[in-house]
């Protein structure tokens, strides 16, 4: 069954439309046919049945009195009266009892039957036989029985009827077949012809898209609307398209919009850079310009000692020296000048010794500032100079500052970023944590461990970073004090310069009110540590 | 199972009929026409005012045939009815009859007007019996007992006979 439907479905159209109509009508006609043919065969038999019954009580009744009277040429002359009925093959009269041995009485056989009524068995014994039909009827006389009849008949007139019967069913089949034929191939071009015009369409369709197509349609059936159905799709179709078309315009101009914008944006943030790497330029020469002003500072003190340590030698030798000339040169006086000019060249000594070597000093830090080279130093040794260079500032200021490093502490990095980092941290400390001039304590601590990294710690006990600054701080130009001169970028370069020159990291902890920590990390070697210079 | 056996002996009877002597044969002969006048009877129907509860078949004066008769015919029943026979002496007892039975050597001139009364019906020898005054008369054919039918005097008798009767008639009189 399935196979039959699978070689049905790829059928096309049109001979799946034969093939249902043609198989429909035949069906049910060969369904009608059979039921009738069988319920008329039926029919026909029990009429002749009940026929050849009625036939053979009306014998028995006519052959009673002939029996009766033992006259069997009145049975004879009765029983030939039966040649009206052509089918009639055997009729036989029996004398006798239901339980005795039957005699032929009288006998009917046109055909001269080979099995004439003496073969014929007792009444009842004739079982069912398909090509003969028989009846059997007692003969009674005041309802007595004295005999029986027996009648058999053919049946080959209903055959011969069923055939004719069976021929016409064949005959009507065929024609059917052909009607149905007929119509079909009429209706077949109704349904296809729509179809393939449709196909022809999405066919078209298909290859070049031309959705300004539509179908013509045939009739408002099924097939009609879905035309229109597929005329509808396809005007949809077409509307999305331009609609599609127009935003892909849109969207180009804004795109060119866009890529306008971004080019600005871009040469905004080349200036912003530009501006930045200016404004760090400033930055650092302002901080040289502050180390210069410290320098100043701090030398003008022993070499005014020295000023005036020499001027009073000098005087005091010129007046030796006349004294000497004059003669009044006592040997007190020679004693007392001496003295004074050996305490004069301590004095000296001492100053230019501390002069000389703060200009040692401000050198390192200022070469190392100005200049980006690795080199090895104690760090101890060197947090203490770049303090050193900060003392102007902090002298003024109630501030004390507490280092606590190892000072066996090797390290071979870039100085200039190191001590620009400290510099900065502590002015950060000197403006915002402790303004107004607040005493405060700075501490500085630091240790190696075995990876070869250093951690420094910076802390001061000043006023705090609160939480929602603190989230900035490392941002370039991001300051608290722009009135006052800052520039918001000394944090962001200290950031930079841990994270980039030194190559560590840089963490930050503070609250509002309880001072500043500050953690650097970075590698005590900065050749092992494989940062680019 | 008892109609079947008796028919059985009924039918010897008649096929024996022509294999015996002279007096047998005329005894048996008798049977056979008592046993045609019993079934003569089955298909007759009187008129509704002679109805009685019994059949009465009478002979006329002959006594051998009536015993022959009486023995045949004794506890028999015809159409519900059952049959006696009487032996008749005089005209005035045919009033009594439905059927009469008149032997062939018997004068019957001297009763016709009692047997001419309707509701009687007369059976007797020869054709010429049916023709004249007799219902039913016997006759041989081919040695064998067959009998004419005076149809008109029947129905002037007002007794109906079977058309069953009439086609095994030799002869059917008007």
């Amino acid at each position: 069954m399935s196979a039959f439907l699978g070689s049905i479905r790829d059928l096309p159209i049109r001979q799946k439309m034969l093939v249902a109509i043609i198989g429909t009508s035949m069906l049910v006609l060969v369904i009608n046919a059979s039921v009738s043919l069988l319920l008329g065969w039926n029919s026909t038999k029990t009429r002749i049945e009940r026929e050849l019954k009625i036939t053979s009580q009306i014998y028995a009744e006519n052959v009673s009195a002939a029996l009766s009277f033992n006259d069997d040429v009145a049975a004879h002359t009765l029983l030939a009266s039966l040649k009206s009925l052509p089918e009639l093959e055997l009729a036989c009269v029996f004398r006798g009892g239901v339980n005795r041995q039957p005699v032929v009485f009288a006998e009917y056989n046109p055909l001269l039957s080979k099995t004439p009524c003496k073969s014929v068995g007792a009444l009842g014994d004739s079982g069912p036989d398909s090509t003969h039909i028989e009846a059997i009827s007692p003969v009674t006389i005041d309802s007595e029985p004295i005999g029986y009849i027996y009648l058999r008949r053919s049946v080959d007139d209903l055959v011969a009827s069923s055939k004719v019967a069976g021929a016409t069913v064949v005959l009507t089949l065929v024609i059917c077949v052909a009607v149905a034929y007929g119509l079909a191939s009429f209706f077949r071009g109704l349904i296809e012809q729509p179809i393939k015009r449709l196909l022809g369409v999405t066919q078209k369709l298909s290859q070049e898209p031309d959705l300004a197509t539509r179908v013509e349609k045939f009739a408002n059936d099924e097939i009609g609307k879905l035309f229109d159905s597929f005329n509808h799709m396809i005007a949809q179709i077409q509307d999305r398209d331009s609609q599609l078309q127009a935003t892909r315009k849109e969207l180009e101009v804004r795109l060119g919009e866009i890529e306008a914008t971004n080019s600005t944006l871009n040469q905004t943030l080349l200036r912003l850079k530009k501006t930045q790497e200016q404004l760090v330029h400033q930055e650092k020469m302002a901080s040289l310009g502050a180390l210069v002003a410290g320098v100043a500072h701090e030398i003008n003190t022993p070499i005014g000692v020295g000023v005036t340590a020499s001027s009073t030698l000098h005087s005091s030798t010129e007046e030796a020296l006349e004294n000497y000339e004059a003669g009044r040169l006592t040997d007190s006086g020679l004693r007392r000048y001496m003295s004074m000019a050996i305490q004069s060249a301590n004095i000296l000594m001492t100053n230019l010794n501390r002069a000389a070597n703060l200009i040692h000093s401000f050198k390192q830090v200022a070469v190392d500032q100005s200049s980006s080279e690795t080199r090895r130093f104690n760090l101890y040794e060197y947090v203490e100079e770049v303090l050193l260079s900060l003392r102007p500032r902090l002298k003024k200021t109630l501030i004390k500052v507490n280092v606590n490093i190892d000072k066996s502490i090797q390290v071979h990095s870039y100085p200039g970023a190191i001590s620009q980092v400290i510099t900065n941290l502590v002015m950060n400390s000197l403006v915002h944590g402790f303004p107004d001039n607040q005493p405060g304590f700075i501490s500085l601590g630091a240790e190696c461990d075995e990876g070869g990294l250093i951690t420094l710690i910076y802390a001061d006990d000043g006023e705090g970073i609160s939480e929602q600054n603190l989230r900035k701080v490392f941002d370039p130009f991001f300051t608290t004090r722009r009135a006052a001169g800052g520039s918001g970028l000394g944090m962001h370069i200290v950031y930079n310069l841990v994270t980039q020159q030194l190559g560590g990291k840089i963490d930050i902890h503070s609250e509002q009110g309880r001072g500043v920590l500050v953690q650097l990390t970075f590698p005590v070697d900065i050749r092992q540590a494989g940062v680019p210079s | 199972m008892l109609c079947g056996l008796r028919f059985g002996v009924w039918w010897l009877a008649l096929v024996f009929v022509s294999s015996l002597s002279l007096a047998d044969e005329r005894q048996l002969e008798t049977r056979v026409k008592s046993a045609f006048i019993y079934n003569f009877t089955k298909y007759l129907s009187w008129p509704d005012d002679s109805m009685r509860d019994s059949l009465h078949i009478c002979v006329a004066r002959d006594t051998s045939v009536y015993e022959v008769m009486r023995e045949t015919l004794t506890s028999k029943e015809s159409q519900g009815r059952r049959v006696e026979v009487r032996l008749l002496r005089s005209g005035q007892e045919v009033s009594s009859c439905d059927v009469v039975y008149l032997p062939r050597n018997h004068p019957v001139a001297d009763w016709k007007f009692e047997l001419q009364a309707p509701g009687i019906v007369t059976v007797g020898e020869g054709s010429e019996f049916a023709s004249d005054y007799g219902v039913f008369g016997f006759v041989v054919v081919a040695e064998k007992i067959r009998f004419d039918i005076n149809l008109g005097l029947a129905r002037q008798k007002g007794v109906r006979i079977s058309s069953k009767l009439l086609s095994l008639a030799q002869r059917v009189v008007e």
